[in-house]
């Protein structure tokens, strides 16, 4: 006698990023005058960044003329956030005109492209998509 | 290819001063220093004992992809590794530049 045996169905899910339309992430960074971090954040947070991180630093002007100045040296404020590929003009056009309101507004502002992002998870922060 | 690219050098604390003045004698136009800690040192902190905390520093460059080149190879020459400032750099690169006037 034959034994029937229920077959079971094994449906094998597609990979997330095959069954998933997915949009590449930038990592953007804004280098600003000490105390105009607050201001850039607002910005990248309002394009649409997800998470963004304030780093210390210090410019690196001549020393000649830091001296005729009277500066001791030029604090500045490094902000890194994570973006998507679709918010970038976004981002550039807003950072120029942030840039062109006043003169304590220098600084510069560039994106770096992410090659691989490690979790689903992680992936669908920071790219707001949850 | 992008217009500009990142440069970024990794040295020992105290030496980014000497290295901004080798980049822009090669061209570059500023640069900004961020303070960071080194992670290479665990053999020496078993062998002695003590903690030892490298301080480094790393400095961020946006250049014309012109003039990257220039840049790079002056440092590594003049504050390599093979050199005592024993710098360590390299390029990424950059989309969407604002606030750069050439």
């Amino acid at each position: 006698m034959a034994v029937k045996t229920k077959e079971k169905k094994t449906k094998m899910e597609k990979p997330f990023e095959e069954r998933s339309n997915l949009s590449k992430l930038y990592l953007c960074f804004a280098i600003v005058n000490a105390g105009m971090s607050s201001d850039v954040i607002k910005i990248m947070q309002a394009i649409g960044c997800s998470a963004c991180f304030v780093q210390n630093g210090t410019g690196t002007a001549d020393e000649t003329l830091r001296t005729i100045l009277n500066f001791v040296e030029s604090k500045k404020e490094v902000v890194i956030g994570v973006m998507r590929e679709s918010k970038l003009d976004d981002f550039q056009n807003d950072m120029k005109i942030f840039f062109a309101l006043s003169k304590k507004n220098k600084g510069i502002s560039f994106a770096i492209p992410l090659s691989a992002i490690a979790g689903i998870k992680t992936y669908k922060f920071l790219s707001q998509t949850i | 290819m992008n217009e500009y690219q990142l440069i970024i050098t990794i040295v020992n604390a105290g030496f980014s001063g000497t290295v901004m003045t080798i980049a822009k004698e090669a061209g570059a136009r500023g640069g900004t220093v961020i303070h960071a800690r080194g992670t290479g040192l665990k053999s020496m902190e078993k062998k002695y004992g003590i903690a030892i905390a490298p301080d480094k520093e790393m400095i961020l460059i946006v250049a014309n992809k012109e003039v990257v080149d220039d840049i790079m190879t002056a440092i590594n020459n003049e504050a390599g590794i093979g050199t005592k400032i024993k710098a360590i750099t390299f390029s990424l690169p950059v989309d969407h530049v604002s606030g750069l006037k050439y």
